[in-house]
């Protein structure tokens, strides 16, 4: 049996001449043998694979893509290139070469060269329009008065203004700042408008306009003859006008609406709508009742104080400086985050997807139902030890709490803190807490350093450990660590004020076994986000070096 | 089986020009792309999964890999973008520093793989780097870093100094 090699399919190819369409090729291959046909077969898929393979990415043919090759980076990989760049940087990266300059064109910048304000405001309206036609896939755009400024002279700009601006930057989809005293039929679907809003305004503004429209953000005036059927997002804010009422006529018309954020605003009662997602007091005057809030999953509130939250409605009388007290349990069904409780205190609330809660009070918790709370925030400051005791005694006593899984215990403010009664107190405190929360992986306490020394029992779940702002520092840090070991063995990141806790060496850690399971050491306050690999100290020998800080690398390390 | 199972058994990835690489599911994972996918076959049986990674060739993918290994156990920090960002570009790793060092051919095709992977701290080690070899040049220092010709004319350069007029304007 002939066995076909390359070189005879090679030698068939150059006899007959390479076939140059598809009906020649097929000729071809049917003047072939069937040995040839069947050779022909099993090796068509890796010819196939070795042509197409030209056309797939740089990385896989061995081309290695640089700026000579018109950055073949894709935009948004550019775009966080840039992030980490001035704009002053991204522009100098256009004067290198045409390649850079049309492959990383003005689209590709980063977010803050749309955020024009007060730069356009010597220019004409055309150079404006000029300006921003060069960044087609402009959508956001921060334009403040000053850079509405035509030829009139006029701070505001026109509705000639507004429509030249739109025919130039079509995809402009969320325009902030337009302060203007009429509406132009503007594509936008993020509006920020800054005068009042009401229907003598509204005349010019026909459905079709808003046909885009989610997010409309009104200060200082609205009307209810607003109909804006897309919208998606409301935000209302200092209305002053004393007609100027949200109800439910305004809630009737956005049917779609689903987050409702009020502040300064009055609201008569009762409000329904059973899409809402979201709903965020701020400062209001009077809201009465917002019902069929069933799907709720985001409450948020400033310095409105609520009152009574019953199944299926929130319900909110008074605010003004009077607190009025909640007639039944808060029951927020779907609600997965509620936030600023402040004014909550007294208040349980039921409310089964909850995940986070954040509180000055103490009172709620005994009565509250929070079986899905994992993130549980307490800032008590100005307490006497019976509330405290009570607060905690509460704790201890809730089921859920044995399902946190991060606590932020928040005592800056306890004054009494620094008298050796109270510092007992927290202290049984602490060791309450810990057993009342046996699964904790994440603990931060401000304010006060626990010493843990009546505690028996070890958390293996513990993960993270941050002491913040001590007021004191009674404990060696010898005996602190080996207290904080003890407690929790697991422990991986501890984050601690090294230089406020006395004679606080490296060699504290790196000498001693307690902290063998530490991996990072943060020193100072989270924001800064500093951390250090024991072992890489331990490498460096840097271990007998005070930490806070008289090596100067090391010091560098923690600046 | 459980997360922790799941991460101990072992993987194999496939490059573009066919080779394998057997890898810790947990070194794995830590691709976003990768992940996905392997929750989409399931790791249920005792089979080693096979995820071919057209992208990739097989000497980035080795690179990615190792880069992979060396962090799998790091830990993420909460980071404020705002407040990071700053000095983010001189953070880096001695470690990483060295692993971004080779060529600039290298570099960017780890940019286009961890793209492509979605391994984000990969994508930010090495879009940092680009950004570091940028950071304070003026034009023609960018041109000598990326060895890149000049070709515009003088007319072009007024061009683009105008259009920049806008963003420098103060």
């Amino acid at each position: 049996m002939h066995i076909i090699t390359a070189s005879d399919m090679t030698r068939k190819g150059q006899q007959r001449g390479p076939p140059t369409d598809l009906d020649s090729a097929v000729a071809y291959l049917q003047s072939l043998d069937p040995d040839t046909l069947l050779c022909l077969q099993s090796r068509i898929p890796s010819m196939i694979k070795s042509k197409t393979s030209t056309n797939a990415p740089a990385s896989t043919r061995g081309v290695r893509p640089t700026f000579d090759d018109g950055w073949l980076l894709p935009a948004d990989v550019v775009h966080k290139i840039f992030d980490y760049l001035s704009v002053e940087e991204f522009c100098t990266a256009r004067y290198v070469c045409k390649s850079v300059y049309y492959n990383w064109p003005m689209r590709a910048l980063p977010g803050e060269v749309y955020e024009t304000k007060g730069k356009l405001h010597k220019k004409s309206i055309q150079e404006t329009c000029a300006f921003l036609s060069r960044y087609p896939l402009l959508k956001k755009w921060d334009a403040n008065s000053p850079d509405f400024v035509p030829e009139d002279n006029s701070r505001n700009a026109q509705l000639a203004v507004v429509d030249q601006i739109a025919k130039a930057v079509p995809n402009v989809t969320h325009l902030d700042a337009l302060e203007n005293s009429s509406l132009s039929p503007v594509q936008v679907d993020h509006l920020v408008y800054t005068l009042p809003l009401t229907h003598l305004y509204l005349a010019r503004w026909i459905p079709a306009d808003v046909s885009t429209l989610t997010h409309l953000e009104v200060r200082h005036g609205f009307s209810d003859y607003i109909e804006a059927p897309p919208v998606r997002s409301l935000t209302l804010k200092y209305l002053k006008l004393p007609l100027t009422v949200v109800d439910n006529s305004l809630l009737a018309n956005c049917p779609n609406l689903q987050v409702l954020l009020l502040d300064n605003a009055k609201v008569s009662s009762p409000l329904t709508s059973s899409n809402l997602i979201r709903l965020e007091v701020g400062e209001v005057d009077c809201i009465e009742v917002v019902q069929g809030l069933t799907s709720l999953d985001r409450f948020a509130y400033a310095k409105l104080n609520c009152s009574k939250f019953v199944s299926k409605s929130v319900t909110v009388i008074q605010s003004g400086g009077r607190k009025v007290g909640f007639k039944s349990p808060l029951d927020l069904y779907d609600c997965t985050a509620l936030t600023r409780m402040n004014k909550l205190d007294d208040v349980p609330v039921h409310a089964e997807k909850i995940e986070e809660v954040s509180s000055t009070g103490y009172h709620w918790i005994g009565d509250s139902v929070l079986p899905n709370l994992t993130t549980l925030t307490l800032k008590w400051a100005n307490l006497t030890d019976e509330k405290v005791r009570s607060g905690v005694i509460s704790l201890v006593s809730v089921t859920w709490a044995k399902n946190i899984r991060k606590l932020n215990l928040n005592l800056r403010g306890v004054t009494e803190v620094c008298t050796p009664e109270w510092r007992d107190f927290l202290e049984d405190m602490c060791d309450a807490i810990l057993l009342a929360m046996p699964n904790l992986e994440s603990f931060r306490i401000d304010g006060f350093v626990p010493a843990f020394l009546d505690t028996t029992v070890y958390y293996s779940s513990m993960r993270e450990f941050t002491l913040e702002y001590p007021i004191f520092d009674m404990y060696s840090a010898e005996s602190l660590l080996e207290r904080i070991h003890c407690l929790f063995p697991s422990l991986e990141i501890l984050r601690i004020p090294v230089n406020m806790i006395y004679n606080f060496t490296a060699t504290h850690f790196l000498d001693c076994n307690d902290a063998r399971n530490v991996k990072y050491l943060v020193p100072h306050s989270e924001r800064e986000n500093v951390s250090v690999k024991f072992e890489e100290l331990v490498q460096q020998d840097r271990a007998g070096y005070y930490l806070p800080l008289r090596d100067p690398d090391l010091a560098k390390l923690f600046a | 089986m459980t997360e922790e199972n799941t991460d101990t058994q072992m993987v194999k990835l496939c490059s573009s020009d066919d080779r394998e690489f057997e890898v810790e599911a947990k070194v794995a994972k830590m691709s976003v792309t990768i992940r996905n996918m392997l929750e989409d076959l399931g790791l249920d049986n005792d089979e080693v999964p096979n995820i071919p990674l057209p992208n990739v060739n097989s000497q980035i993918l080795e690179m990615v890999i190792n880069y992979c290994k060396h962090h799998k156990d790091d830990v993420v920090l909460a980071t404020d973008d705002e407040t990071t960002r700053e000095r983010a570009l001189e953070d880096i790793d001695p470690w990483d520093q060295k692993f971004v060092g080779a060529d600039q051919g290298t570099l960017f095709e780890l940019i286009l793989a961890a793209n492509y992977l979605d391994i984000k701290s990969l994508l930010d080690l090495t879009c940092k780097t680009v950004a570091n070899m940028i950071k304070g040049k003026d034009a023609e220092e960018i041109r000598k870093t990326f060895n890149i010709q000049n070709d515009f004319t003088k007319e072009e350069e007024e061009q683009v100094r105008k259009e920049n007029e806008w963003c420098e304007e103060k």
